[in-house]
């Protein structure tokens, strides 16, 4: 199980200040990895590099041993922030273009999922409320066999039922070759997912390691770790 | 790339399937209308307003959707798809022309036929036909070269705005950075007119010289020249030639501009 | 006379206490095959809450140990898959994976390859682990009355207090 993502001092530089600074990261194959910090703190900038919507001022980025490009795009399955599906849509229509572009599309999952998410395929994007475009938008990603699944913020805006049918489908896709990175500020909702913490501030990790190792050692949730490191 | 012009179609031909079928009610009616008045003279003028009008929405919503990329959610998606920044722009700019092309033959096809409707025609095919000299279709081509790398301007300006002004908010700056480029062209076409002072005669296609051009010119008396963006086109003594090295030049510079945009696009964005 | 109406008296108290008898043994009955049937793995019953504190792979450990101990899961019975078992209680499988492993080093459950994950049948050592885990909960309990300031024959008078309540 080598290492699917190698981040090496990765910078990213605006004019007023530094996203990310000298950023150092390594990523296992069939591990969720869990990217912890308050807004600002770089997640947003780093999951952005690693999807080539964003480029590094400095540092280098593999994964599966190639430059973040054509290929990467393929074997990387992103859910952002937002609604990026095309708002003349309908789901069926972005079944047929995940399925179109990503060879690693697996239609009956998705099928499988949409049921499990309560959607159906003559819904139009236009029309969905934000708690079912999130479950649309994972059910896609999801349903792709993906090398590197990278969730941003998957639960966050969503409500509580909605929640626990998206942790559920995250928890069953799991499988051991592939990895997950998933950032959240809702830290308590999800430490349970997590093999491995990394916690983030103004571009730098404060802290990292596995989830169960700094419980141990520190006697304390992951959440609890989250505001003794992050707290006033 | 197919792939991604199938979605690109599907996401665009609600719209110029509407523009289109609103023209042709307006062509109807006005078509009838004037023939109750028997004023045949605004038709030719009425008739190109319609056209013109059509192709500027659809022309506005083609190249809308390119700045939606840059500007909007659904980026996100078009850029973490596995193609390459040129195929991305490649199939945009397909389907454009595609439409352009489209609604521009049905329009005048249509406009053609509610003519014959009103009009009895005398002209047989093979008179319309012999408008089609190479002189025309010469010019007709260099105006499409025109209208191709216009486009693809437009799109390099967009792409340039989005790198250089990191504000999602200024969007409109790419209409300005869009018009400076279009003099620096248009000014370095002229320059490289002058140097190439070379011209290929239309219909015999020959290479001649400024020099018998201007010589033919004192001879007759229509002449006239045009500049569009593809080419600079005089005409003299009843025949017309064409400025080799701006067509060249133009030619380059929208292969050029498309190649940076699609760098752009791919390694230079920051969304 | 008086004879035969003793005899057919007691005849009907006893088919009368028969049948309360038996109804009680059926009705014990039913509800045990019906826990045994139902309670026999992890499914169902309570949710488990996680107390973040510990890591979860002994909180997990913890809460199969109760149950083993309980009788709710007897000797034998199969564990859910780790598959199973972390999408119920919604934690990462490798921490599920990670229990297991730690429950087979302390000789609770041993794992059969393509199988899947059994708990041991040998008596001696669920006794065992019963016993451990209440000396645990009794020393817990010693210790924190003595904080409060009891000795142990007021402790002992009080569980005393305690059991006469219940019955």
């Amino acid at each position: 199980m080598g290492n699917l993502v190698e981040i090496k001092g990765l910078s990213k530089n605006y004019l007023s200040k530094k996203a990310l600074n000298n950023l150092s990261l390594d990523i296992e194959s069939g591990k969720v990895v869990g990217i912890l910090g308050p807004n600002g703190s770089g997640k947003t900038t780093l999951i952005k590099i690693l999807t080539g919507l964003l480029r590094q001022s400095k540092g280098e980025v593999f994964i599966d041993g190639h430059n973040v490009g054509v290929y990467t795009k393929s074997i990387v399955s992103y859910l952002p922030d937002r609604n990026f599906l095309y708002n003349w849509m309908t789901i069926d229509d972005a079944f047929k273009f995940y399925k179109d572009f990503y060879s690693d599309f697996d239609e009956n999952r998705g099928e499988k999922l949409l049921d499990f998410m309560k959607l159906e395929k003559n819904m139009k994007i236009s029309s969905l409320s934000k708690g079912m475009n999130e479950k649309l938008n994972l059910t896609l990603v999801l349903s792709r066999r993906a090398k590197l699944y990278i969730l941003d913020e998957p639960i966050a805006g969503v409500d509580p039922v909605a929640r626990d049918k998206i942790l559920d489908a995250i928890i069953n896709n799991y499988n051991e070759s592939s990895s997950m990175i998933i950032t959240t500020h809702l830290v308590r909702d999800m430490e349970s997912l997590f093999d491995e913490v990394v916690f983030l501030r103004e571009g730098e990790i404060l802290l990292k390691g596995n989830a169960e190792a700094l419980r141990e050692e520190k006697g304390k949730s992951i959440d609890e770790i989250y505001k003794e490191v992050f707290g006033e | 790339m197919g792939r991604y012009m199938k979605y690109e179609i599907k996401g665009s031909y609600k719209f110029i399937l509407g523009v289109l079928a609103i023209v042709l009610i307006l062509t109807t009616v006005f078509y009838s209308y004037q023939f109750k008045q028997s004023n045949m003279g605004a038709i030719g003028g009425v008739a190109y307003l319609i056209m013109f009008v059509a192709l500027f929405a659809a022309f506005l919503y083609i190249v809308d959707s390119f700045k939606k990329e840059l500007y909007e959610d659904r980026g996100y998606l078009t850029f973490t798809l596995p193609l390459t920044g040129n195929q991305i722009l490649g199939s945009k700019l397909l389907v454009a022309l595609m439409w352009f092309i489209i609604l521009g033959v049905v329009i005048l096809l249509y406009n053609g036929f509610m003519l014959s409707r009103f009009i009895e025609f005398d002209i047989s095919f093979r008179e319309i036909f012999s408008v089609f000299n190479t002189e025309t279709v010469a010019v007709g081509m260099t105006m499409f070269i025109s209208g191709v790398v216009t486009l693809i301007l437009i799109y390099f300006s967009m792409a340039l705005g989005r790198v250089t002004f990191r504000n999602k908010k200024i969007g409109g700056m790419w209409f300005a950075i869009f018009l400076i480029l279009n003099g620096l062209i248009g000014y370095t076409t002229l320059k490289i007119t002058k140097a190439v002072p070379y011209y290929l005669d239309l219909n015999s296609f020959k290479v001649v010289t400024q020099r018998a051009i201007e010589q033919l010119s004192m001879l007759e008396s229509m002449n006239f020249m045009s500049i569009n963006s593809a080419s600079v086109i005089v005409s003299a003594g009843g025949r017309t030639f064409m400025n080799i090295g701006s067509l060249i030049y133009t030619i380059f510079i929208g292969v050029a501009t498309f190649l940076g945009t699609g760098y752009l696009i791919e390694n230079k964005i920051d969304l | 006379m008086i004879f035969k109406k003793k005899v057919s008296l007691n005849l009907m108290i006893s088919m009368e206490a028969f049948f309360v008898f038996s109804i009680d043994t059926g009705c014990a009955l039913v509800y045990y095959i019906v826990s045994a049937l139902t309670y026999n793995d992890i499914h169902g019953g309570e949710k488990m809450e996680f107390d973040d504190k510990l890591p979860i792979y002994i909180q997990i450990m913890n809460y199969i140990k109760k149950k083993i101990v309980s009788g709710e899961i007897n000797g034998g019975d199969k564990l859910p898959s780790v598959r199973e078992l972390s999408s119920e209680l919604k934690v990462n499988p490798n921490t599920v994976q990670r229990t297991y492993q730690e429950l087979e080093r302390e000789n609770l459950v041993f794992t059969q390859r393509g199988m899947g994950t059994f708990v041991i049948e040998d008596t001696e050592i669920i006794k065992n682990l019963k016993k451990s885990m209440a000396l645990d909960i009794v020393n817990n309990f010693i210790s924190e009355m003595k904080e409060l300031g009891f000795e142990y024959k007021e402790i002992v008078e009080i569980i005393l207090d305690n059991k006469k309540k219940e019955e």
